[in-house]
């Protein structure tokens, strides 16, 4: 009886052949067949559809997009079409709203770092309400708004990616990579195209999806303004809360991760902890830290290794950790927590409930490879480096036998300087010093923003070791404050969990703001 | 080695502090050092003896190890002699009584033959080493290492040498550039192959006989004599080697005799001379 009926025979099991995605991730667009469709109000650059409409969208999560998006902008005039689509509606509403609540039902909680984001609507109201959670859905005026906004600031990310380019570029690298002499470079090379292939191609997913999402959340408002029952209003306004949630939360992430394009950024990273000052306490703090930042690693889905840990007296406490985190980019997004971090807090180590302030120091260095060119390019002239082996003082050669190798080197120019006892001999100890030491130089550099070994000086080193980056309070008030942006919060326990997203954000958007 | 606990599940950490603790109590030096190793060997990581997760269960067969290096370390056997086989410089070797275990100081030789060689010609073009008293290798396998275009002749008077290293050769790859010969370099029947070599190098025995019975039992008890002692003053190997140079030594860019002595040997403590003037 209606134009919708042929076309739609994909059959899923539903009897109707509408390709609904109940469960599925594919967003149905119905399409009107009808020659008299309205002209869209703006041109969206997409590749061609089937009229069909059948498009994958991204699953899972909080990227779910729910399963019904009929265009409207090619609906035709109001009349006879219009009719047959709200008699469509009704015959489809039971199953339609059943897909709904399920698909809502599946969305996660919501993590508590993708709150406050959008400027009025927290992404967990968003969410909550998407998912049936609250009573009352977000007004739908000030959902348009929000869209509003939204669309305006996909614009701008999207300004900046020169998308031609990206895509001429993606094919120029994806022709490489089929060639048969592509592999038989070195690994360093192969791996650093691929993982530029990868990042590339992330881009382009990343602007699909926020289309994608935009869409999704325009035309939910759009049936809404057509007319709906309480009931179907009520799934609109949530599936435009979750397509706006969703959207926010991706935004965010790739604004932070595509300010990650300094020459180390793409490094894995190696996180040293130091106790300083404040006896116990200090080192209990120097304690959190680590559990901080393994907290912060898994939730990234960072692979973070314990590579030492050194105890102090008192149970739960340390003198010294080092954790050795690999993933996507982890020496970029870790590299700002260098520096001195400082708890206040009422000291259960002592009587008398004073305020006791103890400090940890945290070095974040790239985790370097030998083989690397950027590392091979790093080259230290031997005079500026002093190498004293530990071997206590006495007759050597032939009338001793011992198993000490462990060396010390020194960098002269800058005072940095590593003990290295890793290895079985001498000269590989010396080797792996030799990286160690590079890796501070590169933390120095990258911290101070310079591009040369020649420009280090020493005073720029204690500049770059001694500062203080955060302040963690626990008494009489509760705040983190991070003294370089000023950022802060109150929920202090969140960031002691390893919730640092936030803060990590605010630091690398702030870098980027200020002229270098 | 009673006082290591034999137990259902024996930790890393705890095994290393009681072998320390045994080791300690039996005058043993570097005994957490010495405790990590043995720790670390037993469970097959030797490699990873700096981050043994502290953590890790040692099995049965496994503590049994332990308290038999244990005993044997006790016994002052040097851990590497326990252990089978150590790194030198960049790479590593097999270690089998009686021949001498590689020293770091020795390491300091080769970087010091490495960097003159390399002023003196290019990295590529060949070079033919001689390694007088060679032991388990070390010094012409780690040049061999870094030199690709070197080629070596090695000469121990004792077999257990010529034997290690040729295995150590082998099991490096490196056997189509070394050559082992049993041979008496104090000799004059000693007949080396191939004429006159680029440089040449010896770690030789050079104790005076009146230290030897200072030295630590790992040394005096498990090392080859002949590795250690060099006479009167220490010096009778050296100075039959230098008396040969004029003819073992050619005239090529990197021609050089390298040894390393003792400190008793040091100039300014008016050591004897070694002989007439060696033409290198």
């Amino acid at each position: 009886g209606f134009g919708f009926g042929f076309g739609f025979g994909f059959g899923f099991g539903f009897g109707f052949g509408f390709g609904f995605g109940f469960g599925f991730t594919p967003s149905v667009r119905l399409r009107a067949l009808s020659p008299q469709t309205r002209p869209k109000p703006k041109p969206k650059p997409r590749p061609k559809k089937p009229s069909l409409g059948l498009r994958p969208s991204l699953s899972l999560g909080l990227n779910q997009s729910l399963g019904l998006s009929p265009s409207l902008s090619r609906m035709p005039r109001p009349g006879a079409a219009l009719r047959l689509m709200a008699l469509a509606l009704a015959l489809m509403r039971p199953l339609r709203t059943a897909g709904l609540r399920r698909v809502c039902a599946a969305a996660p909680e919501t993590p508590r770092w993708a709150a406050a984001r959008l400027p009025r609507f927290p992404v967990t109201t968003l969410l909550r309400a998407a998912a049936g959670e609250v009573d009352a859905p977000p007004e739908a005026n000030a959902l348009r708004r929000e869209l509003a906004e939204a669309q305006e600031r996909v614009a701008a990310d999207v300004a900046k990616v020169n998308e031609v380019a990206l895509r001429d570029d993606v094919a120029e690298i994806e022709a490489e990579i089929s060639t048969e002499t592509f592999y038989q470079q070195p690994e360093a090379v192969t791996r650093a195209t691929l993982q530029k292939l990868d990042r590339l191609k992330g881009t382009l997913a990343a602007m699909e999806s926020w289309r994608t999402r935009v869409d999704d959340a325009e035309t939910a408002l759009m049936l809404l303004d057509e007319g709906a029952s309480a009931e179907e209003a009520d799934a609109f306004l949530r599936e435009a809360a979750a397509s706006l949630a969703g959207l926010a939360v991706e935004l965010d992430a790739w604004e932070v991760a595509s300010t990650l394009d300094r020459p180390y950024d793409a490094f894995p990273a190696r996180v040293s902890i130091t106790t300083g000052a404040g006896g116990d306490d200090a080192a209990e703090w120097a304690n959190w830290l680590l559990k901080m930042y393994m907290g912060y690693g898994e939730r990234r889905g960072w692979q973070v290794t314990l590579v030492e840990k050194v105890d102090a007296e008192v149970a739960g406490t340390i003198r010294s950790a080092e954790l050795e985190v690999r993933g996507d980019r982890a020496y970029g997004y870790l590299r700002n927590e260098h520096g001195t971090h400082r708890l206040v807090r009422i000291s259960p180590f002592n009587t008398g409930n004073k305020r006791q302030t103890s400090f940890a120091g945290v070095e974040v260095t790239p985790l370097l490879v030998e083989d690397d060119i950027s590392v091979k390019a790093l080259e230290i002239p031997e005079g500026e480096l002093e190498v004293t082996t530990m071997r206590s003082g006495g007759k050597g050669g032939q009338n001793v036998n011992k198993v000490e190798t462990g060396v010390r080197m020194k960098h002269l120019p800058t005072g940095l300087a590593v003990k290295m006892t890793k290895m079985r001999s001498q000269g590989e100890n010396k080797k792996l010093a030799l990286l160690v030491l590079k890796e501070k130089i590169v933390a120095v550099l990258e911290q101070q923003r310079l591009e040369s070994l020649e420009q280090l000086r020493g005073d720029m080193v204690e500049a770059s070791w001694g500062t203080q980056v955060r302040n963690y309070v626990l008494h009489p008030y509760k705040m983190v404050k991070d003294v370089r942006t000023g950022w802060q919060t109150q929920n202090v326990e969140d960031v002691l969990e390893g919730n640092l997203d936030d803060v990590i954000r605010s630091l690398l958007m702030d870098d980027v703001k200020q002229p270098e | 080695p009673n006082a290591i606990p034999r137990l259902e599940s024996l930790s890393a950490a705890a095994a290393v502090a009681a072998a320390a603790r045994v080791f300690d109590e039996a005058g043993v030096p570097e005994a957490d050092q010495s405790a990590r190793y043995l720790v670390a060997h037993a469970v097959g990581r030797i490699d990873d003896f700096a981050r043994l997760p502290s953590g890790l269960a040692l099995s049965a067969g496994e503590q049994d190890l332990l308290v038999d290096f244990v005993r044997r370390r006790v016994d002052r056997e040097p851990v590497q002699y326990i252990v089978g086989d150590w790194d030198f410089h960049h790479i590593n070797l097999l270690c089998r009584a009686p021949t001498l275990i590689p020293r770091p100081e020795t390491e300091d030789l080769v970087e010091r033959i490495l960097g003159f060689v390399a002023q003196a010609q290019s990295k590529a073009a060949p070079l033919r080493i001689l390694d007088i008293g060679c032991g388990t290798g070390a010094i012409g396998l780690a040049l061999l290492n870094a030199l690709p275009a070197a080629t070596c002749v090695a000469v121990d008077i004792s077999e257990n040498a010529t034997v290690l290293s040729s295995d150590n050769a082998e099991r490096l790859g490196l056997s189509h550039r070394y050559e082992c010969i049993l041979g008496d370099v104090t000799s004059p029947a000693l007949r080396l192959p191939g004429g006159p070599f680029g440089l040449v190098v010896s770690n030789p025995p050079y104790i005076p006989k009146a230290d030897m019975a200072t030295l630590a039992p790992e040394v005096v008890a498990y090392e080859d004599d002949r590795a250690l002692c060099g006479g009167d003053d220490g010096l009778d190997v050296a100075r039959a080697i230098v008396r040969r140079l004029p003819h073992i030594l050619d005239n090529g860019p990197a021609s050089s005799a390298w040894f390393e002595l003792d400190d008793s040997h040091l100039l300014d403590r008016q050591a004897p001379s070694l002989g007439p003037n060696p033409k290198a």
